[in-house]
């Protein structure tokens, strides 16, 4: 059974200009010390999947629609304080920028014990040594004097380490990272791609890797999906998608790529732009960008099945691949 | 115009202003005050201002569904015989007059140096910063009775009646020139950073150019949040000054002469003369202080973003 | 038509002091770059790379006259432009543009698309008709594949790809021979990034023009630039074209980075581990900055600081590479 389960996941917006969905049935499945990744452009709702495991969705958004399960119990019709409990217990979160997940006027040492705090009794002592112990782990230098620093101390590749501790302090089952090397130098991403993938098969921490970034996902993931307008349209083993895509969305951005052309020549473009949430096309979303969408595709949404070793949302995926 | 008023009515803005009971009230109760004020020429059932149609046979009447009130006066008369709803109405135009002109003045003021300080920064910043701060360290009030009792004493009571709306428009005007000056300096050192002012300069456009036509119109939001708030304190210093007597003279009543009129008054029973004019400002103030307050959070960028 | 390089700058320095308190001593400053000699051919697309600190975009700006050097000079077609006033610039503001990376900020939300277009145009040339204006605009707009009608619009109206194509479309507008453009994709998606990109060479093989690309994504620079320059805290490593860099990395710095490149269908990931961090650029490291992370460095490394120098196909600046070492 997979340790963490999602199921026709649906989360909608009510807005002025109606209900916006931002997913339409997003599913997939993690088990204990796999490493997913969750692959799309900006609005494609990989990090809407993310926020709503963990129930982080802001009002007025909220799941309409779909199951999450958890280690056997349902996550999605947990109340605020039963959900309080997973949330950097068993499942913790790791985001973006840092500096903004670290409080600037309290120390590292401060945040570190008030999340342990959080979640466990211990004496203050014990939680200074354990979380020193967690610094050390993510191979921050000196971590007793770090303990004590501030966050604008430390640079962005440390912070990002502390932010990582943080995340491992009360060895979760899983941990979601949300673009956590997007805003750092490519050595250092190199050295936390590195240190993630390392902690993680050293802990059997199962890790979702949501990004833009398909260079990152291929170097990181087993397994990963590819979302567009609020569904996944290709799931599969990371070295299988990558090197033979089924999808036409998911061939379009690996063609766009600069390394996959021809130096000096124009690049492969995708026509047009991923629509947004009030005007998601009919049937498959992809169809006006697409050179092989039929009047199938403009009418009848795609559902995701099995296409060599791969889900594919597509009409046309045998006929591609 | 057309269009641009189009846009206005179709815009988020005036949606969520539609929406909100508060906004709406306290902008209904405005118009009706800023109305009346304009009006007052016609609707008032004499002009307070002219010794004439005055009375004194006719003062300290009690409002009409007093015993005792007379018809001709709905809301009774003050001790020199004035009509009490003549001289609210035309007091009300001079507390707007004089709140909504001083604020103008501060904002002019406050603006530009705000502007010139925060883009132009180096010594000139540090020298305008400094002078607000020395300002904003005296207490608009204290300063304002200072020069107005100098004024008082230095000009003929004749002269002072004639200047006495433009003393107060330019005393509350400069006194609060600093509270501008510093919103639009912080902006400024935000919108200074963006590229769209380096693409400016790439452009080649002169440093007063790009203060004025790029760098201002993207500060406006704060300025016209502050506005409201800051014609609610014109109108209640003025009144303030008034009172103490250092306001609008005797014979030509603001809402403020109006309450100091009658706190001789309260005592002995005349309680209409002080507290109707009273009521009056408090729900003045109140609705441009709702109004205010709704405007800060319906222009709060976080709820109003555009990326 | 001189043989000069469009651009040249000599030993270019950029310090910039630190706020501190009114009472400290101590003044200290960044040392932004620190001695920088390059030139940019005609017709190139010159790519500058390096990581956050390197300088890249102090170059850029110091080159567009944003930022003035503190020392040595910037020259376009031979003629010293750096420290000229207002009213000398004017004429090379024609002739150098630039278009910057966050989409979002890089437009005043307060004009419509067609005020941020003609203001340049107006300034430059005063003497068009209104007509001939519009008609300008409308033929730049089309030329970078925007539909015209947006001139009324608002920017926050439009997707960051569409903002970044009016902002090229605002540089294109004065006919200008020079383009900076610092990271003008990196803020956008992936499928939008190849849009912009393309949009990018097409402009530049239509006008004759010349780019200072600044970007920290090297597939971008293997794809598009004619030279690259990788950069380390104000200094230049190594100088040559995308192709050499990437067969073959001389400079210590180059390879790193180029190990730590994420790669598209690697089977095995491993990053090179090299120790320390990127030292503050208020205390430089004497010598070669980059001394106290290389695995080569030696006693003249953390005195001498290394000089651009020819080897081979491509200059370098390292005291291992011209000694034979490496």
């Amino acid at each position: 059974m997979p340790l963490l389960e999602v199921r026709d996941l649906e989360v909608e917006f009510p807005m002025r200009a109606g209900r916006l969905k931002a997913l339409r049935g997003v599913g997939f499945s993690l088990d204990g010390g796999e490493r997913l990744g969750i692959v799309g452009e900006s609005g494609a709702g990989k990090s809407m999947a993310a926020y709503a495991i963990l129930n982080l969705i802001t009002e007025p958004g909220r799941i309409s629609a779909g199951e999450i399960s958890f280690d056997g119990t349902r996550l999605d019709t947990l109340d605020d304080e039963e959900m309080r409990h997973i949330r950097g217990n068993r499942i913790a979160m790791i985001f973006q920028d840092p500096m903004m997940t670290l409080n600037p006027v309290l120390t590292v040492g401060t945040q570190m014990v008030e999340c342990l705090h959080a979640h466990r009794k211990m004496p203050e002592a014990e939680a200074r040594a354990l979380a020193i112990a967690k610094l050390r782990e993510v191979a921050i230098p000196s971590p007793e004097q770090r303990f004590d620093a501030y966050p604008h101390e430390l640079s962005g590749g440390l912070r990002q380490r502390v932010v990582i501790a943080i995340a491992l302090l009360l060895d979760p089952a899983i941990i979601i990272a949300d673009e956590p090397t997007t805003a750092l130098d490519v050595t250092i991403q190199a050295e936390i791609m590195g240190l993630m993938i390392e902690l993680c098969d050293n802990h059997r921490v199962g890790l979702i890797l949501i990004t833009h970034d398909l260079a990152v996902v291929s170097d990181v993931t087993q397994r990963m999906l590819v979302m567009y307008a609020g569904r996944v349209v290709e799931a599969g083993p990371t070295a299988d998608v990558i090197d033979t895509p089924a999808h036409p969305y998911t061939i379009g951005l690996l063609h766009a790529l600069p390394q996959k052309n021809e130096p000096g020549g124009m690049l492969n473009q995708i026509p047009g732009n991923m629509p947004s949430l009030a005007e998601v096309p009919t049937g498959c979303a992809f169809h006006p960008r697409c050179a092989h969408a039929d009047a199938r595709c403009k009418s009848e949404l795609p559902q995701l099945r099995m296409v060599k070793e791969r889900r594919v949302a597509c009409h046309h995926a045998e006929a591609l691949t | 115009m057309i269009a641009a008023v189009q846009r206005a009515i179709a815009s988020d803005f005036f949606y969520q202003f539609r929406r909100d009971p508060v906004a709406v009230g306290s902008t209904l109760v405005l118009l009706v005050f800023v109305s009346l004020a304009v009006l007052a020429p016609l609707i008032a059932t004499q002009n307070p201002y002219d010794p004439i149609q005055i009375d004194i046979m006719d003062s300290e009447l009690p409002p009409v569904w007093q015993q005792g009130g007379d018809a001709r006066f709905v809301f009774g008369t003050d001790p020199q015989g004035r009509d009490m709803w003549s001289t609210i109405l035309y007091g009300t135009g001079v507390s707007l007059i004089i709140g909504i002109f001083a604020v103008m003045l501060q904002a002019v003021l406050g603006v530009t140096l705000g502007l010139m300080s925060g883009y132009i920064g180096g010594r000139l910043d540090s020298f305008l910063m400094r002078i607000a701060d020395i300002q904003l360290s005296f207490s608009t009030l204290m300063v304002a009775i200072i020069v107005l009792a100098v004024f008082q004493a230095a000009f003929s009571a004749q002269l002072y009646a004639d200047l006495a709306i433009i003393m107060l428009v330019l005393v509350i005007g400069i006194a609060e020139w600093p509270q501008y000056a510093r919103t639009v300096r912080a902006n400024v050192l935000a919108e200074k950073e963006k590229e769209y002012v380096d693409a400016a300069r790439v452009i080649g456009l002169s440093r007063l150019r790009i203060m004025f036509r790029h760098i201002l119109p993207n500060t406006l939001t704060p300025i016209l949040v502050i506005s409201t708030v800051q014609v609610a304190n014109a109108i209640v210093a003025e009144a303030a000054l008034s009172f103490l007597g250092l306001g609008m003279p005797v014979n030509q009543p603001s809402l403020g002469s109006l309450i100091r009129n009658g706190f001789d008054y309260i005592l002995s029973g005349q309680w209409w003369i002080t507290v109707i004019p009273s009521i009056v400002l408090i729900i003045l103030i109140l609705a441009i202080n709702l109004l205010g307050d709704w405007l800060r959070d319906a222009l709060n960028p976080k709820l109003y973003k555009e990326t | 038509m001189s043989d000069a390089p469009l651009i040249e700058v000599q030993d270019l320095r950029v310090h910039f002091p630190v706020q501190v308190s009114f009472l400290s001593r101590e003044k200290p400053v960044v040392h932004a770059l620190n001695g920088v000699s390059l030139g940019v051919e005609r017709g190139e697309a010159f790519c500058l790379v390096g990581e956050s600190g390197c300088g890249k975009t102090t170059l850029g700006r110091t080159i567009i006259g944003l930022t003035p050097p503190t020392q040595g000079d910037v020259r376009y077609d031979g003629e010293v432009i750096s420290g000229l006033g207002h009213s000398d610039m004017r004429p090379y503001r024609q002739r150098m543009q630039m278009i910057f990376q966050n989409p979002y900020a890089s437009l005043n939300p307060r004009l419509t698309v067609q005020s941020t277009l003609e203001e340049p145009l107006r300034f430059h040339r005063p003497e068009l008709s209104d007509t001939q204006v519009r008609e300008q605009t409308i033929e730049v707009m089309s030329s970078v594949g925007n539909d015209p009608a947006w001139g009324t619009r608002y920017p926050h109206e439009f997707s960051g790809g569409q903002r970044q194509r009016i902002s090229i479309a605002r540089a294109l507008m004065v006919d200008p021979k020079f383009i900076v453009a610092d990271e003008p994709v990196s803020a956008l998606d992936v499928s939008i990034q190849a849009q912009v990109l393309n949009l990018l060479m097409k402009v530049r093989a239509e006008r004759d023009l010349t780019y200072l690309f600044i970007t920290h994504d090297l597939s971008v620079v293997e794809h598009f630039g004619t030279r690259v320059a990788v950069m380390y805290l104000g200094t230049v490593c190594e100088l040559t074209t995308p192709k050499a860099l990437f067969e073959e990395p001389h400079h210590p710095y180059s390879q790193l980075l180029l190990s730590a490149i994420p790669k598209i269908g690697r089977k095995n990931f491993k990053p090179v581990k090299v120790p320390g961090e990127v030292p503050s650029p208020i205390n430089l490291p004497p010598g070669c900055v980059f001394h106290g992370r290389c695995p080569h460095a030696n006693e003249r490394c953390t005195q001498e600081v290394p000089v651009l120098k020819q080897s081979g196909d491509r200059s370098v600046a390292c005291h291992a590479v011209e000694e034979g070492r490496l």
